[in-house]
């Protein structure tokens, strides 16, 4: 009697739960008679079970009806028959494997002890019962096809290792500890103050909106030169007067202020550079790469200009003599769009349409000293830090947006900053920090989409501290900094020349001369320097300066 | 297990694979040499990158394989370079992680004095070095990155960046066995398959 009436109020409340669950099972077995009958008949029904599946081998019904695996659940005696798991009763009593044929029964058990398996609740519907079953054992044999173990993953690290650089290097100096210019570090990086709004908007009608080229410079003497179409023209930064210095039959490809801020070389789209006195607005002379190719981009040491070209040929040309072309390598694949000498003019940066960034000893012939191929893009933005001679920056093009800096001298790679946009120009400057009480060390880069801004990172933290957002309406494709190095004058696709003071004027860090004792100013002796009448002009005295 | 040195062990283990991961890759050149600086470890001097991303990239992979280990849950690391034009795997560097706490013997002999590991993976770094010297040499260089499988439970839990994957097998490779070392928690296998 206890037993009976305990039985049957579990079964009630079951059928409470799901009624419509019981289905009508059109078969011939003692099963179908239980759909209306009461729960005691239930209850002589559990007995019957066993034996019910004594006689088929399987448990009937199995494919018809769902029903039947529901009103299993009040057996608690485990069952030996052949398509019951006795250990999933006990762990799970409303739970029914039916016999594979192919699987093996130890299988079946590891799986049932995995702890992470979702297992439907105990009161979910017969279906999910069913099909959590079935799923779990197609997993197993699409496993057991596949000739894995079940209970194995093999994972994969998804994300891309960083880009290797891959040329190895011609000498090795070894590792070296990194000499840090500036211990104190500023911890805390406050956002800078800057005007957003231009000093001063010029126009630049005719301004050609390329990339590769290099149509802006702006010399010591603080003129700039920009190239508007075929004319150049000067703008004087002292009296604000304008003058045309030359109006070319070829398109101006790049143009560069000598050391002396006196010529101006012009390269062209017929890969001739023309030498311009810009005091007497006089032609000097030409030269003749005999590439038949743009030059794009061009850098002087003095009385050498060197050219980059169209094809990836870098020339050395001395201006001095007949035969222009001392040197030529041809490493770069591409478009060469940045050049860049270290101020002693041992080092020289060349950035290429081939997405590499080259580091050249101007004492050795042939072959670079690094080749950094970590930028995705054309690499035109090259600036070598005025003040720590080999460390570079460098910016990739509109599929890279990264600015990478190199230890020249290694060729580590000291520091990455992601941009998020093009970089086409950059410029070391500083700015007096209250925090350290020193001066912070700053790059500005200029970008182009989404926001064509002009962006200064602190160098020491990476991080951004200034930015004027849609600086020009259009993407920024050259600037150049002040020689006070205060000033970036952009110039962009809007055909606008923009002014922003956006770094505060160098501080004039003292220097004790040994031999004459008095304090001197580097930065005054560097503008100077060109007056010096002892400066040799050949390479040597630069290397034991 | 005593958690304290459970921990421990797990520390020694994933501090091995980094060293043999940044050994492998500077050997094998995948990543240029001037990336790398010496550093004294185990009483040797081995080279470990100083490239940022690398490192970060690197340790990323081990902080989720030290949780796996620290778990249980992971019994084999492999280490794949891997050809960048076909994606084919040239070289394939495996370590197995055998866990004692698994095989519920009870020997007492499991506590392995630390100088006894650091010799042994002495052993094995100076191996993973000179295998240099039978691996056949890699052609194309600089034309090669890599892969880091992790095999793990199934039920270990998988952060987005994994993936599962084949096991990236290299057909008719030769392989060849290192030594192997013990902590008081794991012993650690190494072995190279490689193209032939």
């Amino acid at each position: 009697m206890d037993k009976n009436s305990q039985l049957s109020a579990k079964q009630s409340m079951l059928s409470l739960t799901s009624p419509t669950k019981l289905h009508v099972i059109p078969n011939e077995n003692k099963i179908t008679k239980r759909k209306g009958k009461s729960t005691l008949g239930n209850v002589t029904n559990t007995i019957n079970r066993p034996k019910l599946i004594a006689k088929n081998g399987i448990p009937p019904l199995l494919r018809r009806s769902s029903s039947f695996f529901r009103e299993e659940s009040p057996v608690h005696e485990p069952l030996s028959g052949t398509g019951y798991n006795s250990i999933d009763q006990e762990t799970n009593p409303d739970r029914f494997i039916p016999q594979v044929h192919h699987s093996q029964n130890t299988k079946c058990i590891d799986l049932e002890e995995d702890p992470e398996e979702i297992k439907p609740p105990p009161n979910a519907s017969p279906f999910k019962h069913l099909s959590a079953q079935t799923k779990k054992m197609f997993k197993q044999k699409v496993a057991n096809a596949c000739g894995l173990d079940m209970n194995q993953r093999i994972l994969q690290y998804m994300p891309l290792p960083p880009q290797p650089s891959l040329d190895r290097p011609i000498f090795s100096i070894g590792s070296r500890q990194t000499y840090k210019f500036d211990s104190k570090t500023n911890a805390l990086a406050k956002l800078r103050k800057i005007n957003t709004n231009p000093e001063r908007i010029l126009d630049a009608p005719g301004f050609q909106d390329d990339f590769y080229l290099n149509l802006l410079s702006w010399s010591k003497k603080n003129v700039l030169a920009i190239a508007l179409d075929n004319s150049i023209y000067l703008w004087d930064g002292e009296s604000g007067d304008v003058n045309l210095l030359v109006e070319l039959k070829a398109t101006c490809t790049s143009l560069t202020w000598s050391d002396d801020s006196c010529h101006i070389s012009i390269g062209k789209n017929d890969g001739n550079v023309e030498i311009w006195d810009a005091e007497t607005m006089t032609h000097v002379r030409t030269m003749r790469s005999g590439l038949g190719v743009r030059i794009g981009s061009q850098s002087w040491l003095d009385t050498l200009c060197v050219t980059g070209s169209k094809s990836g040929e870098i020339q050395i040309n001395d201006v001095r003599i007949k035969n222009h072309v001392v040197q030529t390598w041809e490493r770069h694949q591409g478009e060469v769009c940045g050049l860049s000498f270290r101020e002693d003019g041992i080092q020289l940066a060349s950035g290429a349409n081939d997405n590499t960034v080259m580091i050249w000893d101007t004492r050795q012939n042939n072959d670079p000293i690094w080749t950094k191929r970590n930028h995705k893009a054309a690499v035109k933005a090259i600036s070598w830090h005025p003040e720590i001679t080999n460390l570079l920056a460098t910016g990739g093009g509109s599929l890279d947006k990264h600015i990478h800096f190199w230890n020249t001298t290694t060729g580590n790679r000291l520091g990455t900053i992601d941009t998020g946009s093009q970089v086409s120009s950059l410029h070391w400057g500083q700015s007096y920090s209250k925090h350290s009480g020193c001066m912070d060390t700053e790059i500005v880069a200029t970008g182009g989409t989404p926001n064509n801004c002009i962006t200064i990172y602190n160098y020491e933290t990476k991080f951004k501290v200034a930015e004027i957002q849609q600086a020009h309406d259009s993407r920024i494709v050259s600037s150049q900094l002040s020689p006070d190095g205060t000033t970036i004058a952009s110039v962009g696709g809007d055909e606008n020349l923009k002014f922003y003071r956006v770094f505060e004027e160098r501080r004039k860090r003292k220097y004790l001369d040994d031999r004459t004792h008095r304090y001197t100013d580097k930065l005054d002796t560097k503008s100077h320097e060109n007056d010096e009448p002892q400066r040799s002009p050949s390479k040597g005295t630069y290397i034991i300066r | 297990m005593d958690l304290i040195s459970l921990k421990g062990s797990t520390r020694i283990v994933t501090e091995f694979f980094e060293y043999s991961i940044n050994s492998i890759l500077y050997q094998r050149a995948v990543y240029p040499a001037e990336d790398f600086a010496t550093v004294k470890k185990y009483d040797l001097s081995l080279l470990k990158t100083q490239d940022t991303e690398l490192k970060q990239y690197i340790r990323e992979i081990l902080r989720q394989v030290h949780r796996w280990l620290l778990g249980g849950k992971c019994h084999q690391l492999v280490l794949c370079i891997v050809d960048k034009d076909d994606g084919e795997t040239i070289e394939r560097w495996k370590f197995n992680v055998d866990s004692h706490s698994n095989k519920n013997d009870t020997d007492d002999d499991m506590n392995i004095p630390l100088e006894e590991t650091q010799k042994e993976i002495r052993a094995v770094l100076r191996q993973i070095t000179a295998s240099v010297t039978f691996l056949p040499e890699l052609k194309n260089e600089g034309n090669y990155t890599f892969n880091v499988l992790a095999y793990t439970d199934s039920n270990a839990n998988v952060p987005l960046e994994w993936t599962d994957s084949d096991s990236k097998e290299i057909a008719k490779g030769e392989s060849v066995q290192f030594k192997s070392f013990g902590t008081s928690a794991y012993s650690v296998g190494a072995e190279v398959t490689y193209k032939f």
